[in-house]
């Protein structure tokens, strides 16, 4: 496995960045986080030839927890054939995934892993796997979660250390850009974990 | 990467059918529909599990019918211990749809009050079902959810062979689940994707789906895994693939440009042309578009040779996140029949594909199919599997 690339601690960029990510992408409209989960993945640069076959793997603790809160206050404050639709369809787990693979144009296998104590490992494990059985030759890995007033309440709430801050990797069966470097599964892991503290 | 084969040595279900192989077995050929009810605000059907009206908190629910899962399936893969043997590396892996979301009405509404909120966001931010039964059966074991919305179950039996081909665990319990919430139902409704009578599958009135709720759970093995605890192989999991339209969020890609990746890909990992299929056993959701999309994929692939197809949503409605292992299992059930059953809810096949579904029982000769799963986000995975017809002792 090669880790050609890798962007970490990654903070929302506001709205200036957005529009030109939007103008970029010609996006009439996202939520602020799916915006902000496509702009980390385009600053890793990945050569449009890859993005066809690439695999996706969106790994998360709590997912686009903002759509999420927004469909529930939905449900609380009107009737429920009276919920917005959008909230439904953007607060799926995988729906920043879902539009990573529009934008970026890939049809390759795409994933949304969550999890707590385990997911570091298992994302990563998952991954390697993908590359290893052939099927993609490049990975787009994200770890992300939503950085809302909701979240930072409910980690005061329950001691929970700060939720997964974002970070993005390619990853390759072979060397695809001129820093690629080889790298194991469990050396990836401690680098994430290590990283991950870090940023907490 | 190894070339172990991988089997499936035992299984679990639980859904509007039945519980159960032997009672899902039964209503799956008897041709009526499974258990369900109609809520009456939103005017729309939906099918459930037996124990609905008793069930508590979502979460508990889900949790403990997946240990319930997970305990039945091994039993089977088991029979004597019902326990992993301690020379075998374990993983589990779960697929759904709703128990990822934090989806506690009561929660919220302390939260906007400034009272106190129950526990259950500390329960739910601990650890995944995963994660806390991996640490029960075996804690140096791996651990994962997938949540990719209905293709959940299905991309986790995916995930569990690559873990299983990457010589990381050698028996894999995956699980389906998902249970009906008011949630799920209000947001189907208002995408006008819910039908106001139960779904029928690829019939030419078909206007919607039915949601539905259930647990299915496969143990994926190794072969050397399985010679070594002198086990009988159940079914063979021949092929798998997935990929992504890249086209919308709710929709198919009309033309089922990911469908057909993510068959193709399925048929080179088993090394089989789409020809060897005894059948399809589809996702069928019963919607104008995924149904349209599957149908003229499938006559794209077969390339004019005869096929057969069906769907078994009319049956439970569609379970979300369990209905790739649910559907799985009903495709090994079939197979050891060799038969398939009309799909329930299609008196009448939409004219404008190529091949109609099956509208009646329906014998079958070969021993390899194929199951699909489609799902928002454009994502697409199919599984191929056969009858294992041979023993490793």
């Amino acid at each position: 496995m090669y880790l050609n690339k890798i962007i970490s601690g990654v903070q929302y960029s506001g709205q200036k960045a957005y529009a030109e990510i939007k103008r970029k992408y010609e996006i009439p409209r996202l939520p602020e986080y799916f915006l902000h989960l496509l702009q980390t993945a385009d600053s890793l640069e990945i050569p449009t030839e890859k993005l066809p076959r690439m695999g996706i793997l969106y790994v998360s603790h709590l997912g686009p927890m903002g759509q999420i809160v927004h469909f529930m206050n939905d449900l609380m404050d009107y009737t429920p054939d009276q919920v917005s639709p959008k909230y439904f369809s953007h607060g799926v787990f995988n729906a920043p995934t879902a539009y990573l693979s529009r934008y970026l144009g890939c049809h390759g296998p795409a994933l949304s892993l969550c999890g707590f104590s385990r997911i570091i490992e298992s994302s990563i494990r998952t991954a390697a796997s993908w590359l290893a059985t052939g099927s993609c030759e490049n990975i787009l890995l994200i770890f992300s979660d939503e950085d809302i007033p909701f979240s930072q309440e409910i980690s005061s709430m329950t001691g929970l250390q700060r939720f997964l801050p974002t970070h993005a990797l390619w990853l390759s069966s072979e060397p695809d850009d001129p820093n690629a470097k080889q790298i194991t599964a469990d050396d990836l892991i401690q680098q994430i974990t290590v990283i991950n503290q870090q940023e907490q | 990467m190894n070339n172990e084969k991988i089997y499936i040595s035992g299984c679990s279900v639980n859904c509007a059918a039945g519980k159960g192989w032997e009672e899902v077995r039964k209503a799956l050929f008897a041709g009526e529909r499974g258990n369900h009810r109609h809520h009456q605000q939103l005017n729309i059907p939906f099918f459930t599990l037996q124990d609905y009206d008793e069930r508590g908190d979502v979460h508990e629910a889900c949790e403990k019918l997946c240990r319930e899962a997970v305990a039945d399936a091994l039993k089977n893969s088991f029979p004597a211990t019902g326990k992993i043997p301690e020379t075998e590396r374990f993983g589990c892996i779960i697929g759904t749809t709703g128990d990822v979301q934090f989806a506690d009405r009561s929660f919220y509404e302390a939260m906007r009050q400034g009272t106190q909120p129950p526990g259950s966001i500390r329960h739910f931010v601990q650890d995944t079902v995963a994660e806390r039964l991996i640490r029960e059966y075996d804690p140096a074991g791996m651990a994962l959810t997938i949540s990719n919305t209905c293709v959940s179950g299905a991309d986790a039996v995916v995930t569990a062979a690559h873990w299983i081909k990457e010589d990381l665990c050698d028996i894999v319990a995956v699980v389906g689940v998902d249970l009906v919430t008011l949630m799920t139902l209000a947001g189907f409704y208002t995408l006008s994707a819910a039908s106001t009578d139960l779904c029928r599958p690829f019939d030419k009135n078909r206007d919607g789906m039915t949601v539905g709720e259930g647990i299915g759970c496969v143990i994926l093995q190794s072969e050397s895994s399985l010679k070594r605890n002198r086990q009988t192989p159940f079914f063979r999991l021949r092929g798998w693939g997935s990929a992504n339209d890249a086209y919308h969020m709710t929709a198919p890609h009309p033309e089922g440009i990911g469908l057909e990746l993510a068959i193709r890909r399925a048929l080179e990992t088993a090394e089989l042309p789409f020809s060897s299929l005894a059948f399809i056993n589809a996702h069928g959701t019963g919607t104008p578009a995924n149904d349209a999309c599957e149908a003229t994929t499938f006559a794209r692939l077969s390339d004019h040779a005869p096929f057969l197809y069906f769907s078994t949503k009319g049956l439970t409605g569609h379970t979300l996140g369990a209905s790739g292992v649910i559907e799985l299992i009903f495709t090994m059930i079939c197979l050891q029949e060799q038969k398939i059953p009309a799909g329930i809810g299609c008196t009448e096949p939409d004219p404008a594909f190529p091949v109609p579904p099956v509208l009646q029982e329906t014998m079958i000769s070969a021993g390899t199919a194929m199951s699909t799963s489609l799902a928002f986000g454009g994502c697409n995975t199919a599984l191929i599997v056969e009858q294992a017809g041979e023993t490793c002792i």
